[in-house]
């Protein structure tokens, strides 16, 4: 019992950094930046790697810590209030999308649909620091956004998954 | 790729369709009037305003109106009347001016916040 849970600990470390660094390669790509809010997310393979081999806690650890730690690292902690907002609802959207439609959704649903809903939360944690409702027009561009990116980000999981 | 991706992905494009022809809020901004660099007037903007009045001042006279398509000079003394020609203005960050009589109208963001750095 105890073997497990320092295997569990350890491979959650793990994951946390794979997905620190992933976060932190992908702000080094100029071509990303294009538009302000729109990445591609790689580090959202992280967290549904965790989804598929562990389960929604696992997940939700790792995208928390994940948020925590990129925010002390790299950007303020202002980031952090954006990305806990994504990184719930997101989870929330993973949980709810195998819960209804069980065996006919692949990870490429998946994973758009949380992408998709990371945007949301990120627009909700900003309307709430603004106090304004104007955000919302914001979401069109980046939902349009997360359809590819969810679409990169869930081919790679299904590669990842069928070999790790 | 199964049924349910290709849902989600009609889903979530016709939602961002959605919002993006959704109307757009009315802008709510505050109307400055100067006259030789000094505020004279500021009005909260509202598309129910509808009222025409007079500025006037040692250098001449103009007539702004306000109605639901937003701020215009009707009138002026000035010779070549350049902001009766320029028509509404409606959107922030515009402005009417009259150099002449040394009037400027200005079209503020009414919002607390006009940039955010993260």
């Amino acid at each position: 019992m105890k073997q497990f849970r320092i295997n569990k600990i350890a491979t959650i470390s793990i994951l946390v950094c794979v997905g620190i660094i992933l976060g932190y390669i992908e702000s080094l790509i100029p071509m990303f930046k294009i538009l302000p809010g729109v990445k591609v997310g790689l580090s959202n393979i992280v967290l549904l790697y965790a989804f598929y081999k562990f389960s929604y806690k696992e997940s939700l650890i790792i995208g928390i810590l994940k948020a925590f730690l990129s925010a002390l690292l790299f950007s303020g902690l202002m980031s952090f209030f954006y990305s806990l907002f994504g990184v719930f609802l997101s989870v929330v959207s993973m949980i709810m999308l195998t819960r209804l439609f069980k065996v006919n959704i692949s990870v490429i649903g998946i994973s758009i649909a949380s992408s998709a809903m990371f945007n949301v939360g990120q627009i909700i944690a900003s309307m709430i620091i603004l106090l304004n409702t104007a955000p919302v027009y914001y979401l069109s561009i980046l939902f349009f956004c997360s359809v590819i990116n969810g679409m990169i980000t869930g081919f790679i999981t299904k590669i990842l998954l069928n070999r790790i | 790729m199964k049924k349910a991706d290709f849902l989600i992905i009609f889903i979530v494009l016709i939602c961002s369709v959605l919002i993006y022809f959704s109307p757009t809020k009315q802008e709510n901004y505050k109307i400055l009037i100067y006259v030789n660099g000094k505020l004279k007037n500021e009005i909260d903007y509202n598309d129910s305003l509808n009222e025409k009045f007079t500025v006037s001042s040692e250098f001449g006279k103009n007539v702004v109106k306000i109605d639901k398509n937003g701020v215009k000079v009707t009138e002026s003394t000035c010779a070549d009347g350049l902001e009766i020609k320029q028509g509404y203005i409606n959107k922030k960050g515009q402005s009417l001016i009259c150099l002449p009589n040394r009037l400027v109208i200005k079209l503020k963001s009414g919002d607390e916040y006009e940039a955010v750095s993260y």
